[in-house]
């Protein structure tokens, strides 16, 4: 993004119209009413500085240069850039990302199930669910976890959160604050025995109208421009289904990054087949910790590629006190002048 | 940030701003007003003295101290606008919207109305308006009720969430209001997390409190939990004593029709039996739409005085505007004094 300038109120400026009136009319006057208009002692000593003719020119100039700067302020000069240039810049546009949790039923398993085998065995020996595997983080917490360490990794950027399941639900619209990691929310938990608002919430999986509401949140946004979603799902629709939500998603100039938990292998590749050439497109397979924590690392890695980070990044600086400070030392300048080299004494005859 | 001044604005409220520059540093050009004040006088006393010698009218008393006011104000003012002076009040306040998103709240009698839910917006905004020095938060509620936003004080944030972030239908099956449920997921968040919600002391409930059945036996246990946690609610009733019929909108265009249930048009009361039971079982006050200054007034009276140090969160007031302003004046009477613009009568 290149460096650009803009004004809150440019017509603000023209408050300095009667200033540029009043030097006019100092520059325009003859200076014949005034019997003696002396300059200073130590100019007539050593006139030559400032010739005569020019020194009414030169001192409405430079008053004229401080009458131009206040009427800068006036408009609000903003300076926007991809990098902060100077001091009290903010950042005024971030990395939009907006986070689509699946909370459906499925997502309270444990997010490392044994293989069908194993499940025979375990069923034929009629073993009873141990401790250990009680305490195995579901899908939803991997999710979760997975979730805040986006939010640590994206400090400063615009995290949104969508949860949903039968129906999408926006659980935070996109802020930068994410210190206390969107907690409120997420406190609450899903699973076998929970009675949380949201285990009740928590049913079926409609990843189109998750989808459609991250890109209409993205959209909605005063920023919203480019941005990404990170949809963590154990569920996966038809192929032709996600393959067309996918092209609407890149089409908005979205990126998408899918982590699907437990999801069919063969979907995975044809979808990556399908888009293997489009670089805003990533889906992955995931069935344990490693593998979601691999997920993690490769989209983050993704998304602080210099291409999408300075993209969508902007800071903006008020210039109001830069110029504050050069009308400061200029006006110094000129008050000092307009009594030296400048100056005139008002005298007229008796 | 050191504070360098303080106002008295605000006598009924007792609310007091504090003065501080971003860059103090720049505040150290004002020690070269100290030369520029010998030189003022030097160019006067030089004045005086011509005057004598050519046995001429020098200016008044009153043009040099005119000129002595202006070059201060015109240079002390832009060397403040230079620090970036704001204000910071050391006041503050932790207050919770709980917002009915339920079905009910899209009724309105015709297509160029508000609906209940965009009166209750209005009423959100202009609270945040007048009283930017507290930090709120947003509960929504239908069926469930949760916080859409962290607690904040970031107002841009917050009314692009009212703007464009809540709206009916927020969670799946909106046809139920379970008000109850909603005061009781305050009540718990509070207890659960007392270092996001330990100082929400004020929930300002928006809705038509448009419930079914009898209610009462259902609030109690929640109205327990939140008095005991310390909170009270301010009730705004938000709908017509008229029954109020839900119009339908089909791809964002209000169609005039109306909405039926078992073939008989839904018609929405404002229940203000219910909120002001509320109001009254968990010691805060009832408010229709039009009480909102009495509100705004109300919650004013109950921020609390900031004992910590620490400014960051607190309302910030940029205050160049008002330097600006002096500093114009300044210049603008400096250039006038410098064109010497006279009535021509006056003039020798």
């Amino acid at each position: 993004m290149n460096s650009s300038i803009s004004f809150l109120s440019l017509s603000l400026a023209l408050l300095v119209l009667p200033f540029i009136l009043v030097l006019a009319w100092e520059l325009r006057q003859k200076r014949n009413r005034s019997v003696i208009a002396l300059t200073d002692l130590e100019f007539l000593k050593h006139s030559g500085c400032v010739k005569g003719k020019y020194r009414h020119l030169v001192k409405v100039m430079l008053w004229l240069l401080v009458v131009l700067l206040l009427g800068i302020i006036w408009s609000g000069p903003m300076l926007h850039s991809a990098v902060p240039v100077l001091a009290g810049g903010e950042q005024s546009s971030q990395k939009n990302l907006m986070i689509a949790i699946d909370i459906s039923r499925s997502m309270g398993q444990p997010l490392e199930i044994p293989d069908r085998e194993e499940r025979f065995e375990r069923y034929g020996a009629n073993q009873p669910v141990t401790d250990a595997q009680s305490e195995e983080p579901t899908r939803y917490e991997s999710a979760r976890q997975t979730f805040y360490n986006f939010l640590e990794r994206f400090k400063g950027s615009r995290i949104g959160l969508i949860l949903f399941s039968t129906e999408p639900f926006l659980a935070r619209w996109p802020t930068t604050e994410t210190n206390d990691k969107f907690i409120e929310v997420l406190e609450e938990t899903i699973g076998p025995g929970e009675t949380s608002q949201l285990q009740r919430f928590s049913s079926l999986t409609n990843i189109d109208e998750a989808l459609r509401m991250s890109r209409d949140v993205i959209a909605r946004q005063s920023a919203g421009e480019g941005g990404a979603i990170i949809l963590i799902s154990d569920a996966e629709d038809e192929l032709e289904n996600m393959g067309l939500a996918i092209r609407i998603t890149r089409a908005a100039g979205i990126r998408l990054y899918t982590i699907g938990v437990g999801i069919s292998e063969i979907i995975v590749e044809k979808l990556s087949a399908e888009f293997s050439g489009d670089t805003g497109f990533k889906i992955f397979h995931v069935e344990s910790e490693e593998e979601m924590q691999e997920a993690y690392d490769l989209v983050s890695e993704l998304e602080e590629s210099p291409r999408y980070t300075n993209e969508e990044q902007e800071y903006t600086t008020d210039l109001r006190w830069l110029i504050a400070l050069m009308i400061s030392i200029i006006g110094l300048i000129a008050v000092v002048f307009n009594e030296t080299l400048f100056h005139q004494s008002w005298i007229s005859s008796q | 940030m050191k504070p360098c001044f303080t106002s008295h604005g605000f006598p009924v409220s007792r609310i007091r701003f504090i003065m501080y520059f971003e860059y103090t540093k720049i505040l150290l050009l004002l020690v070269f007003l100290i030369p520029v004040f010998f030189l003022l006088r030097r160019s006067k006393n030089r004045a005086q003295d011509f005057a004598r010698v050519y046995k001429a009218n020098a200016p008044v008393k009153l043009y040099f101290m005119m000129k002595y006011i202006f070059v201060f104000t015109f240079l002390t003012s832009i060397i403040a606008v230079a620090a970036r002076p704001y204000t910071e009040s050391n006041r503050s306040g932790d207050f919770l919207f709980l917002v009915d998103v339920s079905r009910s709240m899209d009724a309105r009698q015709t297509c160029g109305d508000l609906t209940f839910l965009g009166r209750s917006k209005v009423v959100m905004r202009k609270v945040l308006e007048d009283i930017p020095e507290g930090r709120f938060g947003i509960v929504i509620f239908d069926r469930f009720a949760f916080p859409v936003t962290q607690m904040t004080t970031d107002f841009q944030y917050l009314n692009e969430v009212i703007d464009e972030g809540i709206h009916i239908g927020m969670t799946f099956e909106a046809t139920k209001t379970e008000l109850a449920n909603s005061l009781e997921v305050v009540a718990d968040k509070k207890v659960r997390l007392p270092e996001i919600y330990g100082n929400v002391e004020q929930v300002i409930l928006l809705s038509d409190g448009y419930v079914s059945g009898a209610y009462r036996r259902r609030f109690a246990e929640p109205l327990e939990k939140l008095r005991s946690s310390g909170i009270s609610v301010s009730t705004v009733g938000i709908g017509n004593p008229s029954e109020t019929p839900i119009i339908a909108v089909e791809r964002d265009v209000c169609t005039n029709q109306h909405i039926e249930m078992d073939g008989e048009t839904v018609f929405i009361q404002l229940r203000d039996d219910v909120l002001k039971f509320i109001a009254s079982e968990s010691q805060g006050k009832y408010y229709s739409e039009g009480d909102t200054d009495t509100l705004i007034a109300d919650l004013r009276s109950g921020l609390d005085f900031i004992e910590s140090d620490n400014p960051s969160g607190q309302y910030r007031r940029d205050m160049s505007f008002v330097f600006l302003v002096t500093g114009s004046v300044g210049l603008f009477g400096m250039l006038l004094l410098g064109a010497d613009i006279r009535p021509t009568s006056t003039k020798k």
